[in-house]
């Protein structure tokens, strides 16, 4: 091995010791780092080769076969990319992350300070990673929830949640061909379902009415959404369930996120366009609350799930 | 691109896919999102395959596009599920019904056609991939991606002309 590739795994051997789902993490956290800043590519991808090498050597599925893949490419994704548009065409085109890769390529100087500075973090979340884990997983259990179940990150500009928990058996499905059904309360829906888990406010704020309450029953997984209606504003309650963990990404602004603690549960409040919304999860169910009310009214409802 | 180009674009998925997977799938915890992430990367890497071959780090390039492929991803899925929300609460003044017992769904499925608005709705709530809903529809991945575009556009302005 040439001293080049020697130093490269001698930097990078603590990654070599990180379980999947620390590195896992750093991936997670990379994702998220805003345009304009560099990560360490060169440690990105050792990661990255780690975790395939493990699923190679140890399959769990996680992956889909890359021979499958590859006929999936040519039959369904090699349409033309020269209208400059992802498959996802929200404000990226095909200049801006030929620009975004130009960028990357520096002179060797800025390269390797970039780097130092690059891996340092890198290196600094690594460490961070394993503290929380190892301090987290104890607690989260002892609370009662599922640290692993449903994990929260938001960025700037979006919301969700990540699942790496196995699915949980679906709840009662009447319909498999994706009917509607109309009940005269979320109580009612909850309990037409057969869902146990307390999900749903006692309290509404003041002046909302209740106009609809409406399930979807999809292939695999049902939808309640409650409208309520005031003088000139929208609140909805919404309930989903996931059995399959495909969670749904929330449109946020650039206010802070906020969490609320309440029924061994956290639940996460943002606003976005004027609006506040509330996402949480709970058991396989990913629910919100929307509409143009305060934090204080916001935070009662949610109390008002568990009895408080 | 030319037989060369097409070799390396394979060589070059042979060797990028699981590790790209591994990314996507950490960013976005879903198996097919992720797959999908990898795909529309490749996708644009062909479209751009005088620049990858071009590039001193091709992997490296690689793993920039599938970081800007999975922030568009979150972003667009994201603005596709509020528009679906705020389209579920809609006003009868506005979409011009007087009566209590009304679907939501059927009138938009009058505005936009049924299918497209269970297309969007497979996408934005129930977390499918767009080849998931395609499959489901019968449908390629393309005509699936421009029925949604439309479709979310169509929805747009009729908010749009009644916030007037």
């Amino acid at each position: 091995m040439s001293d080049l590739g020697k130093n490269k795994n001698d930097r990078f051997a603590m990654f070599d010791r990180m379980s999947t789902v620390e590195l896992e993490e750093i991936l997670r956290q990379d994702s998220e780092i805003p345009s304009g800043e560099e990560s360490d590519i060169d440690a990105i991808l050792y990661i990255m080769e780690v975790i395939a090498r493990r699923e190679k050597e140890n399959p769990t599925g996680r992956f889909c076969d890359v021979h499958t893949a590859w006929e999936s490419f040519k039959r369904d994704y090699s349409f033309s990319a020269d209208d400059g548009y992802s498959i996802y065409d929200d404000g990226i085109t095909l200049d801006v992350i030929e620009n975004k890769n130009a960028a990357s390529v520096k002179d060797p100087t800025h390269v390797r300070r970039t780097r130092f500075r690059s891996f340092g973090r890198i290196a600094s979340i690594a460490a961070v990673i394993v503290l929380v884990i190892a301090l987290g997983t104890a607690t989260a259990y002892a609370a009662g929830f599922d640290l692993w179940g449903f994990i929260a990150e938001w960025t700037r500009e979006t919301f969700s949640f990540t699942s790496s928990a196995e699915p949980l058996p679906q709840v009662n499905q009447s319909s498999e061909n994706g009917e509607r059904k109309s009940f005269s309360s979320l109580e009612e829906a909850v309990s037409y379902y057969d869902i146990s888990e307390p999900l749903v406010p006692a309290w509404i704020p003041k002046g909302y009415s209740l106009i609809s309450v409406e399930a979807a029953e999809g292939l695999g997984n049902n939808n309640l959404i409650a409208s309520y209606r005031s003088e000139s504003e929208e609140l909805i309650i919404s309930i989903a369930e996931i059995p399959n963990g495909h969670t749904s990404v929330h449109e946020k602004d650039g206010g802070k996120v906020t969490v609320h603690k309440a029924g061994n549960t956290e639940h996460y409040i943002m606003t976005n366009e004027g609006r506040l919304k509330v996402v949480w999860t709970r058991s396989n169910f990913e629910c919100a609350i929307n509409g143009k009310i305060s934090i204080e009214e916001a935070q009662k409802m949610i109390d008002s799930i568990y009895g408080g | 691109m030319d037989k060369t180009q097409e070799e390396f674009i394979k060589q070059l998925y042979i060797d990028m896919f699981y590790p790209l997977s591994a990314y996507a799938q950490s960013a976005l915890g879903d198996k097919l999102l992720a797959e999908e992430a990898v795909q529309d990367t490749f996708r644009i890497a062909c479209a751009k395959v005088d620049v990858l071959c071009a590039s001193p780090n091709p992997e490296g390039w690689l793993v920039n596009t599938l970081k800007y492929v999975i922030q568009n991803t979150k972003r667009s899925r994201a603005r596709l599920n509020s528009i679906v929300v705020t389209a579920m609460t809609y006003d009868r003044d506005v979409l011009g019904t007087c009566t209590d017992e009304i679907d939501p769904e059927l009138i938009y499925a009058s505005i936009v056609g049924e299918d497209n608005f269970k297309l969007l709705k497979r996408v934005a709530l129930d977390g499918y991939s767009m080849k998931e809903a395609a499959y489901e529809q019968g449908i390629s991945v393309e005509t699936c991606k421009k029925r949604i575009q439309r479709t979310k556009k169509k929805i747009i302005e009729l908010f749009e002309k009644n916030n007037k």
